[in-house]
């Protein structure tokens, strides 16, 4: 598998008054060429932090890059400088927000904020920029392609003239419309009705299979997980605890916590009247994390040991990584992969 | 749209129908006469000659439906105190001198104002969002007749001195009094116009502050435009919206002139009439100026309405039921 974006040790922090929140804490992911891979976790676990790092969105003031590099195609995306940034922004890796009613300029129309994206990177067949009027021309073609009606007439409406889910096509129109390589797509269905939801999870596959770009797709619901991606990693306190094929993390799972959130599933074949399962509890505070596992206070297994060290990954296969101490040799918890 | 503002043209007939009304009964109650400080012991046949001359001696009623009568035909008398002049003739002549000089403050206040507030946003926190916070609590709290005295002690007393000492002429730069040329407008406009320049620099840097903030500047990021086409085209448009609202009123007060600022700087504009029209119950000036200052006012609000729905696309007046 040839890997198009390797994070490797990312750590990331920001400064606020009250200190300095390590939001991610040591993270390494890979994503595989043409492949998708979705970034789980319940909210503040750094999940979100670690995508925008990719693109270097957030608000520079406060962040701080504590380690690690992020490549992407070979090039180091942290060591680049800002004008070489813009150039991959929106080009070669697009991105899709949680909530479209607010992701887009109030008071710009629809057609215009695609046109855009368009206009600084687009070029024509015979490799000039584009006139404003071809953009203006591929957006509406775009709008069509991610199935809103009557185009034409959308383009130059604005964004309140739309509802949730026509507004996420535009976005993904928005996101799509230069080809990127890469796609991140930050909860993407989460501020949407359900009903909704499924449609815009296909149309995300169609236009990935497409236009054949690899996807990251950040999400806490473990079905759009199910649904879309061929790989997982499942994030908490700011380090990834398990990652994983679809097959390793839904079958074969080895991290108590990956069990606590499929386990918080509500099922229709569960019993009735048996009360929804849930991990008790809170995340840990990341401004003073926990020296060992950041799981520990939740984790019904836990060890002396969780307290103290972190454990280190262990690969239980090729595809298969987990952070547990139970998963080590001197463990006297003997544990069969997949089973606890 | 249409509907909207002739809507809006009936809501306002009928405000200026009420400020005039009131103003007209207001205005009887004060105590004395037009004559009162002319001479205190006038003869009463004088007295009564005047007031029948200027028909102040009907019942007030009466008095008011003439009033209505006159102005329904566009005829707002003449000043009892300039005996010889109309009240429309002193509109016309001080009016474009009030208002020259109150968009003049206006233009300073809002490029002033805009660019201060944005530089604040961009550097929160720190030595320009000091500076800009100081140049607006020093515009809110100081008075402009403190701020247009200092100016005028600046130029006009030490400049000027060391100008004579060094180059042996009396010529000043900044002229402090009067209303002639370009050189003699700066001042005046400065000490109008500082006040709105610290009220727009707050709004818009905190405007500016919350549209950083908002979900769609990250996806303007996302799209690898420049800081330069954000913060224009993204930032800077969305953050305008409601400093509008506010120039819009400015506009109102501003440009029918400051009795402060203009005699402060002896500039021939409406404020002095409109404080002197008062004091010395001058009916007819002070009844012709409110009814053309409300008037203004409610034309600059519509102004400022219908341009909201120009630059904002969410205000979309629709009529009800379609």
């Amino acid at each position: 598998m040839i890997a198009i974006i390797e994070i490797k040790d990312l750590r990331v922090s920001f400064h606020a008054y009250f200190g300095e929140v390590q939001a991610v804490r040591g993270v390494n992911l890979k994503l595989g060429d043409g492949d998708t891979l979705a970034i789980v976790g319940e909210s503040g676990c750094g999940k979100s932090v670690t995508a925008l790092s990719i693109m270097r969105i957030h608000n520079m003031d406060a962040t701080e890059f504590k380690s690690g590099e992020i490549l992407f195609d070979g090039t180091d995306l942290l060591k680049i400088s800002e004008k070489e940034m813009q150039n991959i922004r929106g080009n070669r890796i697009g991105m899709i927000f949680q909530d479209p009613m607010t992701a887009l300029n109030p008071s710009m129309t629809v057609g215009n904020q695609i046109a855009e994206v368009l206009l600084r990177h687009g070029r024509s067949a015979g490799g000039k920029r584009l006139s404003p009027k071809d953009a203006r021309e591929r957006a509406t073609e775009l709008l069509r392609r991610v199935k809103i009606p009557s185009p034409e007439r959308r383009a130059s409406q604005f964004p309140h003239e739309f509802s949730g889910g026509m507004l996420q096509r535009a976005v993904i129109a928005m996101a799509m419309a230069c080809s990127p390589e890469v796609l991140i797509a930050d909860e993407p269905t989460t501020a949407l009705d359900v009903t909704v939801q499924a449609q815009i999870l296909d149309l995300l596959k169609e236009m990935q299979r497409e236009k054949r770009a690899s996807l990251i797709i950040i999400t806490h619901d473990l079905g759009v997980v199910a649904n879309i991606a061929k790989s997982a990693a499942v994030m908490y306190g700011g380090l990834v605890v398990e990652a994983g094929t679809i097959g390793d993390i839904f079958y074969r799972s080895s991290h108590p916590y990956t069990r606590g959130l499929l386990d918080s599933i509500s099922r229709e074949s569960g019993r009735k009247n048996e009360p929804l399962k849930s991990i008790e509890g809170t995340p840990p505070d990341l401004v003073n994390p926990p020296a060992g596992c950041p799981f520990t206070d939740r984790c019904e297994y836990a060890m002396r040991v969780c307290k103290d060290r972190l454990p280190p990954e262990s690969a239980l296969s090729e595809t298969h990584l987990c952070r547990c101490w139970m998963l080590d040799p001197e463990c006297p918890l003997k544990i069969e992969r997949g089973k606890l | 749209m249409k509907k909207y503002i002739l809507q809006r043209l009936g809501i306002a007939v009928v405000t200026i129908f009420a400020v005039i009304t009131l103003t007209f009964f207001l205005m009887h109650m004060i105590p004395g006469t037009p004559f009162t400080r002319e001479n205190t012991n006038m003869d009463a046949d004088v007295l009564a000659a005047l007031k029948s001359n200027y028909g102040l001696d009907k019942p007030l009623w009466e008095q008011y439906i003439i009033y209505i009568a006159n102005i329904l035909r566009g005829n707002f008398g003449t000043s009892i105190t300039y005996s010889n002049r109309s009240v429309a003739d002193i509109i016309k002549t001080a009016f474009p001198v009030s208002a020259d000089l109150g968009l003049r403050a206006l233009f300073i206040g809002v490029s002033l104002g805009i660019a201060l507030g944005i530089g604040a946003a961009l550097h929160h926190n720190k030595g320009w969002d000091r500076f800009s916070s100081v140049i607006a609590v020093i515009g809110i709290s100081v008075p402009s007749f403190i701020i247009g005295t200092l100016l005028q002690a600046a130029f006009g007393l030490w400049l000027s001195s060391w100008v004579k000492n060094v180059f042996h002429t009396s010529f000043q730069l900044f002229p402090i009094s009067r209303w002639e040329s370009f050189r003699y407008t700066i001042l005046p406009s400065l000490a109008l116009g500082i006040g709105s320049v610290a009220i727009i620099t707050r709004l818009m840097r905190s405007s500016m502050l919350d549209v950083i903030g908002q979900d769609y500047i990250k996806t303007a990021k996302s799209k690898g435009i420049s800081n330069a086409a954000i913060l224009w085209k993204h930032e800077a448009r969305n953050a305008l919206i409601p400093v509008v609202t506010v120039v819009g009123r400015m506009v109102g007060s501003i440009c029918t002139g400051s009795f402060v600022i203009e005699s402060l700087f002896a500039v021939p504009g409406l404020g002095k009439y409109y404080v002197n029209s008062v004091t010395a119950r001058d009916y007819t000036l002070t009844m012709g100026l409110t009814i053309f200052y409300s008037m203004f006012v409610v034309a600059s609000t519509l102004a400022v309405d219908i341009l909201y729905c120009v630059i904002d696309p969410r205000v979309r007046y629709t009529e009800v039921g379609k």
